[in-house]
């Protein structure tokens, strides 16, 4: 009795020990960032757009589209491999809303293994930056970040999952992710909004 | 040893329930959220009479995101709507208070869709969503300056898609025909 007890006590340890030790090689793997920080801005934004279309909400919805409707069928593709697609959008009346503290504490998250920014335009006249981040795991794409700002407004997009630059462009103005332009001739091959029949 | 393993295994039993709090079965969101507008915002719903005019409203902004008549709706599953008229929905911490409270007070299953705040119109508009069954559940609070909306609606896939695919538009459609006086 007494070695099983033992058996039992040494074996509860070690699945807590497992346990702790597991999440955090799930955090690192996961290419969601910690975008939550950005709401504290809300109380100085003129205009304030959350989305969060997670694993879940996806999960619920995907299955009932439509491969036999051609423009479900495009967005079933669109959607295929995403595990979610979240995005801030803050638009300020005035300049000097918000602080490079305040994109620092994004960009941070993307200095870690993984991730590799892939764009970073600037725009001196229009005052227009855009910075580009994929994270990738061996050759697979796990993830995207999208940092777009200028004096008086504030966008951050993290698609998470297998997303690449073309999916990226095809998926601006639909799912809650902005206009960021950034391929412009691709926008002609979007699905139209689904229709009930 | 016996008696000394088996309270062991009981500490370890409590400590890991501890670490998941369980939530009551009663936990709808429409009702935590009715009681959350009540409570943060110290107002009262409209009385029943007033509800007539209300379900109108619900009706035209379910209408508006299933793209189809409110008979069509009334099959699809109930509609439950709280209208709070003629109220000071105005807060001296503005609306982020209200933000995380909401956030805080609905339980995980309700996943979130999309938030809008327009601080200078005083209005904020919030979208839920979790499974039921074979449908989903939707639920939209809209708090405008002088009025409020709390609705919940059973909605079918085809509609779920719709609104995933386009939130953003559908979440302002939704608060202007949900919302009060402060829509045009």
């Amino acid at each position: 009795m007494k070695v099983f007890a033992s058996s039992i006590l040494k074996l509860l340890s070690l699945l807590f020990l497992t346990a702790f030790a597991v999440i955090p090689a799930c955090a690192q793997s996961n290419a969601k960032l910690q975008i939550d920080s950005l709401d504290r801005l809300a109380s100085r934004a003129s205009q304030t757009i959350v989305v969060s279309i997670d694993e879940r909400v996806l999960k619920m919805g995907a299955p009932f589209l439509k491969s036999t409707d051609p423009n479900e069928a495009q967005i079933k593709e669109l959607l295929d491999g995403i595990k979610g697609i979240y995005v801030r959008n803050f638009e300020f009346e005035n300049e000097g809303e918000f602080t490079e503290a305040d994109i620092e504490a994004i960009r941070s998250q993307l200095n870690a293994p993984g991730w590799s920014k892939i764009v970073e335009a600037r725009s001196r006249k229009e005052g227009e930056n855009v910075d580009v981040f994929i994270k990738t795991n061996d050759t697979k794409v796990e993830g995207i970040a999208v940092i777009a700002f200028n004096s008086k407004q504030l966008t951050v997009v993290n698609i998470v999952g297998s997303v690449d630059m073309d999916k990226l462009s095809q998926l601006e103005g639909q799912f809650g992710v902005p206009e960021l332009e950034l391929e412009r001739e691709s926008k002609e091959n979007r699905p139209q909004p689904v229709k009930k029949n | 040893m016996q008696k000394r393993l088996i309270s062991q295994l009981v500490i370890i039993i409590l400590a890991l329930s501890l670490t998941h709090p369980v939530r009551s079965a009663k936990d709808e969101g429409y009702d935590v959220v009715v009681k959350l507008v009540e409570t943060h915002y110290r107002v009262k719903r409209k009385s029943v009479p007033l509800l007539a005019r209300a379900a109108i409203k619900g009706g035209r902004a379910i209408a508006r995101i299933a793209s189809s008549s409110i008979p069509e709706l009334a099959e699809a599953g109930s509609i439950r709507l709280a209208v709070f008229e003629n109220q000071d929905f105005s807060h001296p911490a503005g609306t982020i208070p209200f933000m995380a409270a909401l956030r805080a007070a609905l339980s995980p299953e309700w996943s979130p869709l999309v938030e809008i705040l327009l601080p200078q119109d005083d209005e904020q508009t919030y979208i839920y969503l979790r499974e039921a069954g074979d449908k989903f559940k939707l639920l939209v609070v809209n708090i405008g300056r002088r009025d409020a909306t709390v609705l919940q609606v059973k909605l079918s896939p085809e509609t779920l898609i719709k609104l995933i695919h386009d939130p953003e538009v559908m979440g302002k459609a939704i608060a202007d025909e949900a919302g009060g006086s402060n829509s045009p």
